[in-house]
């Protein structure tokens, strides 16, 4: 028995050797990730724990698009917007609308403030080429505290997170082509927390079932939760920082270096929040989006806010299924005013366009 | 030291210029890269160690057979170095003792402040110039004529932290030859360091636990989660420590310096005389040779031998809970300490035959049952011992037992607790097995090719998967 495994002797010592065992331990890695690309479908639904689970799509939707040579449009921001626009009926509507048949697809971070989201444009959307970059903001993604603290920790402890913050090009490049290919990398994680008996295989914090492979996440009509404290801290908190303002600017000279566009979109709050949100801090945050150079929509005006009702909300700031399926096509119905210059009817009138 | 890009760098760059430059400056360079570490990583303890160097320097020459007053010196030796390390240790807890006491005389005013920190790796360039002092006076040694590779021998950066504590003829012996680039050496200092991160990065820091260790915070304590805890924490120390040892022991065989094994899979021990074998090789044979013999034989000289049995289980007891203390202050040392003590004495008294080869014929089954029935025994042994030295009092280890019988564990063991704890032992299990099996910590290079990839590809692949973010610092390095 012991014969199988073991030499009498030892092999020799030599760097020739060891620069053949690494040779072949490459060999063997790579083999092994081929098979644990077979395998992995067969014990497990789960996506490959690069992001938080419900973020995944987005991004396994941009590189399948790049590898077919689709230049989607690309709406990228926070929790706000992945519960807010679904893809799919940003697609339909503007094929109604136009005839023309569109791919477009939501990249989205919990907790995505514009720090996390400048990484993400510069580093991650805009090397792949897309047709229109839609940023969906809110004024918690410039509040300051917010910055540096939990939700930008989370993200660069995440595998895609920790790639596309990183400042050397060829280190990104490298971790996100592996992240793309290899299996090993893109499901460390999930094996991790299989493993280490932190969570049983397909064992998730959301249902699966909710999220769309283009990144929309779809929040069920349910009773408003109505909770002040993420207005009080997240919004309410805002103020003007050159940080931020810098993070935008970088955002915008991005764009139009590589000859992207690129504008914002204002993510609807529900009208109760404007109890708690100072209007002179709106009036700053607003005048911190048109000072960006960027193309401003904004779905937030006191008309919007009349248009969406109570049942259209899951909280104060996120849009629940119903809401979705009334924001998206609007979004929609302005995308064909401004690029193919058809006329805004309906609900969507009510979004202020700048310039 | 050995989790930083800076310091792998600074090793790589060290290495080359090593190899590279005159054979005469080999030292000189290694104590210039010693001291930049050490400058590097605690500053404000370098002239202690800069004295304590040019102390045991100084002295060596005056310990030699015939020089006169040379034991007043061996005891000046020993007072400096036992007190340089007292005075760190316990001088803290010595003021908190004393001098409220003093008050109450009306010899102070008010109880005095003190909060000393230890020093990095004092414990062990401290030991080192110990047994140098001891060497030299046994005779067993000549005193070193050259600052330079004195100097080498206590402040070797792989070893100044957490050892191995090496003894001056071997380690000092190596440093009056030339040491030409050896491709050899550097396979096996790659091949020490792999099996080093994967013992750190892939079995102990994910193991790395945020549970309170004080006494107050343990009411909440699940018994499933204390024995899970109790499992995990063995796995835990061991898994650091040897692999801190492997990455020091590869860096120094890097640049063609000796060292010793320290762990040989103690937990394969049979009995706690074999786990002392194989645990910290390079403190307990330290132990043994300067404070267990020494005193054994001192005890023999007066009590005679027909109390050789009573001197033994004495020098156990007593050199043992002086490990304890060594470890760190506070009487969850002592007890540590003593336990092991205890356990050495027990073997001695009652299973004096526990290490003896079994005689010819004796059934198959009879010896695997035998060592299997030696290693649980003492794996569950020493693992209690390890609460001890783990919490933060003598309090706090008594109400982690407590917790741990606290209700039925087995109404928690789900799939999840057995996938914590099994995980883990499997990992310690696939590199030690080999290394078991062949008595060879580069039993890697004696697998045949095939299994040889695969083996290295499971460590690859344990340390890319486990690798913690944590960066937990290396346990022993506290002390």
């Amino acid at each position: 028995m012991r014969r199988l495994f073991m030499q009498d002797f030892e092999s020799p010592r030599t760097l020739g050797q060891l620069g053949l065992l690494v040779v072949l331990i490459v060999v063997a890695l790579v083999a092994s990730d081929w098979l644990l690309g077979r395998v992995l479908p067969l014990i497990t639904i789960e996506p490959p724990f690069i992001l938080r689970l419900q973020n995944v799509p987005g991004v396994e939707k941009m590189w399948a698009f790049a590898e077919e040579g689709i230049q989607p449009i690309v709406f990228t921001g926070s929790s706000q917007l992945y519960t807010g626009i679904s893809p799919a009926l940003f697609n339909d509507r503007i094929k109604t609308l136009s005839g023309s048949a569109l791919s477009s697809l939501s990249i989205t971070i919990g907790g995505g403030v514009v720090t996390i989201q400048h990484d993400i444009i510069q580093n991650f959307i805009i090397p792949r080429h897309p047709q229109l970059i839609i940023y969906a903001i809110e004024m918690q993604a410039l509040t300051p505290i917010l910055q540096n603290g939990y939700p930008v920790e989370d993200f660069r402890n995440k595998p895609f997170g920790y790639a596309v913050s990183r400042t050397s090009t060829l280190e990104r490049d490298v971790l996100l082509w592996l992240l793309e290919h290899s299996n090993w990398m893109r499901y460390r994680d999930n094996i991790r927390e299989w493993m280490t008996g932190i969570r049983t295989i397909n064992q998730f914090d959301y249902a699966p079932i909710l999220t769309d492979d283009l990144g929309f996440f779809r929040l069920p009509q349910t009773e408003m939760i109505v909770n002040p404290n993420p207005i009080k801290n997240g919004y309410a908190t805002y103020y003007d920082t050159p940080e931020t303002r810098q993070l935008l600017a970088e955002i915008e000279s991005a764009c139009r270096q590589n000859n992207i566009p690129c504008l914002l979109l204002n993510m609807p709050l529900h009208a109760s929040a404007y109890d708690i949100i100072p209007p002179e801090t709106e009036l700053e945050y607003q005048r911190v989006l048109h000072q960006t150079g960027l193309p401003v929509w904004d779905f937030n005006t006191p008309e919007c806010r009349v248009l969406f009702g109570e049942d259209m909300f899951y909280n104060l700031n996120h849009m629940n299924e119903l809401g979705a399926a009334v924001l998206s096509p609007m979004v929609a119905e302005v995308y064909t005013h401004v690029f193919y210059d058809m006329p805004i009817e309906g609900n969507a009138t009510c979004a202020a366009l700048s310039p | 030291m050995f989790v930083s890009i800076e310091f792998w760098l600074f090793v790589a760059v060290v290495l080359v210029l090593y190899y590279l430059v005159p054979r005469r400056w080999q030292n000189g360079l290694l104590l210039a890269a010693s001291y930049a570490i050490y400058v590097y990583l605690e500053p404000r303890f370098v002239l202690l160690l800069a004295g304590l160097t040019l102390f045991n320097f100084w002295l060596g020459r005056r310990l030699v057979a015939g020089a006169p007053g040379r034991s007043g010196y061996w005891w000046a030796g020993v007072v400096v170095n036992v007190g340089a390390l007292a005075l760190f240790k316990y001088g803290t807890g010595l003021a908190d003792i004393v001098s409220p006491v003093l008050v109450k005389l009306g010899m102070a005013n008010e109880p005095w402040v003190v909060n000393l920190l230890l020093p990095l790796g004092l414990s062990f360039y401290s030991f080192r110039a110990l047994a140098y002092v001891f060497d030299v006076y046994n005779g067993q040694v000549e005193p070193e004529r050259n600052l330079i590779d004195f100097g080498v021998y206590i402040a070797f950066f792989p070893q100044i932290v957490a050892g191995p504590i090496m003894r001056p003829k071997v380690f000092i012996d190596s440093l009056k030859t030339g040491r030409p680039f050896s491709q050899q050496n550097v396979v096996d200092g790659l091949t020490f360091i792999f099996m080093g991160l994967f013992y750190k990065v892939a079995i102990a820091d994910p193991l790395f636990s945020t549970m309170t260790t004080s006494a107050g915070g343990l009411g909440e304590l699940t018994a499933g989660t204390a024995w899970s805890e109790f499992i995990l924490y063995t796995i835990r120390i061991y898994a650091d420590f040897a692999g801190y040892s492997l990455l020091a022991i590869g860096v120094s065989t890097g640049f063609g310096m000796p060292v010793v094994q320290n762990f040989r899979q103690p937990y394969f021990s049979k009995s706690p005389g074999e786990f002392w074998d194989r645990w910290h090789v390079s403190l307990s044979s330290w132990i043994r040779d300067y404070i267990f013999y020494p005193m054994s034989r001192s005890l023999l000289r007066r009590w005679g031998n027909q109390r050789a049995l009573l001197i033994q289980v004495t020098a156990f007891l007593v050199s043992m809970t002086l490990s304890g203390m060594w470890h760190g202050t506070g009487l969850k040392f002592v007890v540590w300490g003593a336990l092991h003590g205890l356990y050495l004495s027990i073997e001695r008294v009652f299973f004096p035959r526990a290490r003896a080869k079994p005689k010819k014929g004796t059934p198959k089954w009879r010896i695997w049952g035998q060592a299997v029935v030696g290693i649980a025994v003492t794996l569950v042994a020493v693992s209690v011992a390890w609460v001890f030295f783990r919490m933060d009092s003598l309090t706090g280890a008594i109400v982690f037992f407590q917790r741990m019988f606290s209700s039925n564990p087995f109404d928690e063991i789900n799939g999840l607790w057995r996938v914590k704890v099994l995980v883990p032992i499997g990992l310690i299990l696939l590199i030690d097995i080999p290394q078991a099996l062949t008595n060879n910590p580069l039993v890697l290079w004696q697998l045949r090719l095939f299994w040889r990839v695969l083996f290295c590809l499971l460590l690859l692949l344990g340390i890319f998967i486990f690798g913690s973010q944590t960066n937990a610092p290396f346990i022993y390095a506290g002390f």
